[in-house]
């Protein structure tokens, strides 16, 4: 006799043959018209380590990996309570991928769930490999530079969303797990904004926010005002960018468009390089490219600093890589062409094109963009923990309230003996 | 769906094809501009012509790169043309100079003495004019030749414009420098009444030792010069139009010559129409300033000696006030602004006397109102000395 925990014994012969190749044991007896499925599972897979794509100085160091159920159950750890809740489906008719979103059964929206779910549900393709095809399927606006799905490596901010009202889909094969909806702000924020003291933390936003904007605007406004409005510059300055311009062939949008296109073919060289050979050639590139072709007289140094500023500015926000890399492109070409006005007008259709986007129903710039002051504590600055009362607006608006005091803590005895009973 | 897609792209493609289209208007690179820091205009040998001459810097000199030794090289060259008016010899210059000039950066505008008692004004509208020229430009006089002022090694720096307008920027410290600007310049001129000073730079020593001096002021009546004022009595111009930072004060109390350093001082002109029609300027001026330094053993200190050297401070402001007065009354000029003033007030009545200004100028009636007051005395109470026992 052998014991076994889960075993299914009405099937059909469909069933048998996907159970087989989802790694059950099909049982089937002589003489018997019904097959066993037995869920025996084992198998290889990566332990849970510390995702490479998002490290962290305080919190929780545990990543996703590829196997669902292993992912599932890390989330079900976070938030121990019956109302998380995991739909599964299958997609994908050659893969047949196991699917799942997640979701806190009523503090989510139900509308949410059902745009979802309805998307889910028209996806109609061979293969599902990644998260990746998931996002493009279902994304809100697939000619838009601006990602309106978000992703996570961690297992701690896809609970954090989660519990602020938001959908994580979980994706067999691949620890990158969708959260949806994503708007502009998050690719701001990070687990540990909320794990330290709120001072620095805010401090470190703004920070983000300033880099976002050096990366894509820097060579921009640089050759704008060195090519168009040299009269913005300051006496000493511009007598170091003359001396430094003396002798260089090429204009200043060439120059810059170089630069950007050098940067970009190290940094995916460095990607793809063996470990050992990588960091060093990624350096050696930078540094002595870079100081050879200002030698050369081919690059003048003050565009040297401007992309490397700009650089290494786009990693302080990887969520917006990628859209980074284009609207700085776009930028410089107006810049070139049309100097300070040209910014102007790529800003302007920039917001413009923002402001209309909207992931999953919910606008992209909100809290800012419509107005939600109640939101705003959590935006540019992080407002602490304890005055964080209520979830984003319209996320959840069944369930808005996170907690019940707004005073700051120490805490005397007498509200103590008040809140023993856990509101959600 | 794909009907849109595909106008959206055309209409995109043919927008796209315009930016080609226009090339980039308006583009300079910087390797393409001859900068220019300094004007310096002259009255030339032959009958109406001046002689401009424009300091243009040399923009790979500035920094000499680290294998170069640190030249001797000049890091500007001084052009030098002859011509009827402003704009055609700057234009001119092109068949010398290599590069289109860019004026933006001109600090400095100088004019020589011959030509400025001839007036100025016609040589600088083409810098109240165009775009580029920037309307706070420094308008100095030269007692020589301008070209001779802008022809020397500064001891800061590497272009003399520069080191021009920096020792303009210096003269908070004795405030014994006018200054004018050219914004200043186009306000007094559409004033019939009034008259500007503009500070006179003048030149020491030849060769590696030459160096500038920028001092005093030269009065310019509609635009044209009338006379000079000495330090003196530059500062008592700018005790009255509240123009004063710091400086120092010479003050003699009881034979105890002591310094007195001017902290702050602020002052307020009012004129004051009299039943009779008469008008009385009144000019109340409240100033504070620190002993600085004094001579001898007697301690200055002590509240009856610090009233007697507010006293003393305020007589010597007076005395600067009046003094610049008197100036302004033999030139027949109103520095003052006190046409200003009284416009201001009493519009109505000014209408009449606008075209007697020259005459009530002379015949004003001065209220001066000195309030000195020393609010410290450094470190020190008494002097360092044996105690007298």
């Amino acid at each position: 006799m052998v014991a076994a925990s889960d075993v299914k014994d009405d099937c059909v012969i469909s069933q048998l043959v996907q159970g087989c190749l989802t790694g059950e044991v099909i049982l089937l007896l002589d003489h018997s018209d019904q097959g066993l499925l037995v869920t025996c599972r084992g198998g290889d897979k990566r332990n849970v380590e510390e995702p490479s794509s998002e490290s962290v100085i305080r919190g929780p160091r545990e990543g996703f990996t590829e196997c669902l159920r292993t992912n599932v159950s890390l989330i079900r750890r976070k938030i121990r309570n019956p109302a998380l809740t995991f739909d599964s489906r299958v997609l994908g008719k050659k893969t047949r991928t196991s699917i799942c979103v997640a979701y806190l059964k009523g503090t989510t929206n139900q509308s949410l769930i059902d745009n979802i779910q309805k998307r889910l549900d028209k996806i109609d393709t061979d293969a599902i490999l990644e998260s990746g095809y998931i996002e493009q399927y279902i994304e809100d606006a697939p000619f838009s530079i601006f990602s309106t799905v978000g992703y996570t490596e961690k297992p701690d901010t896809a609970a954090a969303r989660i519990l602020e009202g938001r959908v994580a889909i979980l994706i067999d094969g691949t620890p990158f797990v969708l959260t949806a909806p994503f708007l502009f702000e998050e690719s701001f924020q990070t687990t540990e904004d909320y794990y330290s003291r709120p001072y620095f933390m805010s401090m470190l936003r703004l920070v983000r926010y300033t880099a976002f904007f050096v990366t894509v605007l820097s060579p921009a406004l640089y050759v704008a005002v060195t090519t168009f409005h040299q009269e913005l510059l300051p006496t000493e300055l511009l007598f170091t960018m003359v001396a430094a311009r003396e002798g260089i062939p090429f204009p200043a949008v060439l120059e810059a468009m170089v630069m950007l296109l050098a940067f970009e073919i190290l940094r995916e060289a460095g990607v793809r390089l063996p470990k050992p050979v990588g960091q060093a050639m990624s350096i050696v590139g930078a540094l002595i490219m870079g100081d050879a072709a200002v030698s050369a007289g081919l690059i003048g140094s003050p565009m040297v600093i401007v992309i490397a500023i700009t650089a290494v500015s786009v990693f302080a926000v990887p969520l917006q890589a990628d859209s980074a890399a284009i609207l700085r492109l776009f930028y410089l070409i107006l810049a070139g062409t049309m100097g300070g006005f040209g910014i102007t007008i790529g800003i302007l259709g920039t917001l413009v094109h923002l402001s209309s986007l909207k992931s999953f129903g919910y606008a992209y710039l909100s809290p800012i963009v419509p107005l939600q002051v109640q939101d705003l504590k959590d935006s540019l600055i992080r407002a602490p923990l304890w005055m964080m009362i209520t979830r984003p607006h319209n996320m959840a608006n069944r369930d808005r309230t996170r907690q019940r005091f707004f005073v700051p803590p120490p805490f005397d005895e007498a509200d103590d003996s008040e809140n023993q009973d856990d509101k959600q | 769906m794909n009907k849109q897609v595909k106008s959206a792209g055309i209409i995109l493609l043919a927008v796209t094809q315009l930016f080609m289209l226009t090339g980039c208007w308006n583009r300079r690179e910087l390797n393409t501009l001859a900068i220019v820091m300094g004007i310096g205009i002259d009255k030339a040998q032959a009958g109406d012509e001046i002689e401009l001459t424009t300091q243009i810097i040399k923009a790979d000199k500035l920094h000499p790169a680290e294998g170069q030794a640190g030249s001797d090289e000049k890091a500007y060259f001084n052009l030098t043309n002859t011509g009827t008016d402003v704009f055609s010899i700057l234009r001119q210059d092109t068949h010398k100079v290599s590069r289109k000039l860019y004026i933006p950066y001109t600090q400095v505008v100088i004019f020589g003495e011959d030509l400025a008692e001839e007036g100025i004004q016609d040589y600088l509208d083409i810098f109240m004019r165009d775009h580029e020229a920037r309307l706070n430009m420094n308008i100095l006089i030269a007692p020589g030749k301008a070209s001779d002022t802008l022809d020397f090694e500064p001891d800061f720096g590497k272009v003399p414009a520069s080191s021009i307008a920096q020792l303009l920027e210096n003269r908070s410290a004795t405030s014994q420098t006018a200054d004018l600007e050219l914004v200043d310049f186009m306000k007094c001129l559409t004033n019939e009444t009034a008259a500007t000073v503009a500070p006179l730079i003048t030149t020491e020593g030849t060769g590696k030792e030459k160096r500038v001096k920028v001092s005093a002021g030269a009065v310019l009546k509609q635009g044209k010069m009338i006379g000079k004022l000495t330090e003196t009595e530059t500062r008592g111009l700018l005790w009255v139009t509240n123009r004063i930072k710091s400086g120092l004060l010479n003050v003699n109390v009881n034979g105890i010559e002591a310094t007195i350093e001017n902290i702050k001082s602020s002052t307020k002109v009012t004129p004051e129409m009299k039943d009779d029609g008469t008008i009385q300027m009144k000019i109340k001026i409240k100033q504070s300033g620190s002993l600085g330094s004094q001579k001898g053993e007697e301690n200055l200190a002590t509240p009856e000696k610090m009233q007697q050297l507010n006293q003393a401070t305020a007589q010597v402001i007076r005395e600067e006030i009046q003094q610049s007065i008197k100036k302004a009354r033999e030139l027949n000029a109103d520095i003052f602004k006190f046409g200003e003033s009284i416009h201001k007030k009493y519009p109505k009545e000014w209408k009449a006397l606008e075209s007697n200004w020259d005459d009530l100028f002379q015949k004003l009636d001065i209220d001066l109102e000195i309030t000195a007051q020393i609010t410290g005395v450094g470190r020190l109470g008494k002097p360092t000395s044996p105690e007298k026992e």
